[in-house]
């Protein structure tokens, strides 16, 4: 049985990410705040000469993990603001791409919209997202719409 | 090479190509016309805008704002003629040398923003890249969405 190994990341919600996606977890990067811009993407992070955007769905979080789209190739690297300091796992192949529970609740999450596949982690069915869908207008524009919903986890 | 200015709207910070400020006054300079903010630039009345540093506020300038100046902004048309619609209310003013620019992100961008880009200075400051024609789209997006707050006149 073969093992895939994932980065267990928790932002307002429990998500995946595949390993070759993270690139590095920064606790005290350089934030520039953006007046005027898109209400999920307000501040840049600086790192190695670089100008990312932030997704921040938690608070002020400062720990950011900068994770890679690798099919982007004018925005490569998104930070994602980390309500927890990520952990890596394993997963079987037996726990990997479960079916979705269509239907339930959970899957009115937004984040299933940039979800690649999925995976059985803690008995709980956790999306493994693609940040290069994460970068779209269309998922961010949901992103804030569900979030204007329910706006206590957006600064 | 495009040489700069830097301005400071409170937290905001600006960097604007230098050619396009045709004049600088101080907030002494500004009177009333119709209710409305302006200083004189050509025997013209330009109006003075106050924007605030999180480019959420457009309005006519306070007499009693904390700004030290005011900076007539120009650019020239399709004919070479140079305009000057409306001046802005700006705190310091000064020039910048030794430009890093960079892009914003498109995701991070929306229409009508004056931000055009990311720009470090000589001590290591970050601010944003602007030009008139910007400001002036964003000016005016600001005033047809928010048109029930206030009538700003452009000077032709």
């Amino acid at each position: 049985m073969t093992t895939t190994t994932l980065w267990q990341v928790e932002l307002d919600f429990p998500l995946a990410l595949l390993e070759p996606s993270v690139v590095e977890l920064v606790t005290d990067g350089e934030e520039l705040a953006v007046p005027y811009c898109h209400p999920m993407l307000q501040s840049l992070l600086l790192w190695r000469g670089l100008w990312m955007p932030i997704l921040r769905t938690v608070g002020n979080s400062p720990t950011l993990l900068i994770v890679k789209a690798m099919s982007s190739h004018d925005c490569p690297y998104l930070a994602l603001a980390m309500a927890q300091t990520p952990e890596k796992c394993s997963v079987t192949d037996r726990q990997f791409a479960p079916s979705l529970p269509l239907g339930d609740k959970v899957t009115l999450s937004p984040w299933y919209r940039c979800a690649l596949s999925a995976a059985l982690i803690d008995a709980r069915v956790v999306p493994i997202i693609d940040p290069a869908r994460c970068m779209t207008n269309g998922f961010l524009n949901t992103l804030y719409q569900h979030y204007r919903k329910s706006p206590s986890s957006v600064r | 090479m495009t040489a700069y200015i830097g301005l400071r709207l409170g937290a905001l910070y600006l960097a604007l190509p230098r050619e396009q400020i045709s004049q600088i006054n101080l907030p002494t300079d500004m009177h009333q016309h119709l209710g409305i903010a302006c200083v004189r630039l050509a025997h013209q009345r330009i109006p003075v805008l106050q924007v605030d540093d999180r480019l959420s506020r457009v309005c006519a300038a306070q007499p009693h704002s904390s700004a030290n100046y005011i900076i007539s902004l120009a650019y020239a048309d399709a004919s070479g003629a140079l305009l000057t619609r409306f001046a802005l209310q700006v705190e310091t003013v000064h020039k910048l040398a030794d430009l890093q620019i960079r892009p914003i992100p498109d995701q991070m961008q929306r229409r009508n923003s004056p931000l055009l880009g990311i720009f470090t200075d000589g001590a290591k400051q970050h601010g944003f890249i602007t030009d008139v024609v910007a400001l002036e789209t964003f000016v005016n997006h600001y005033i047809e969405v928010h048109s029930h707050d206030h009538d700003y006149p452009m000077a032709g």
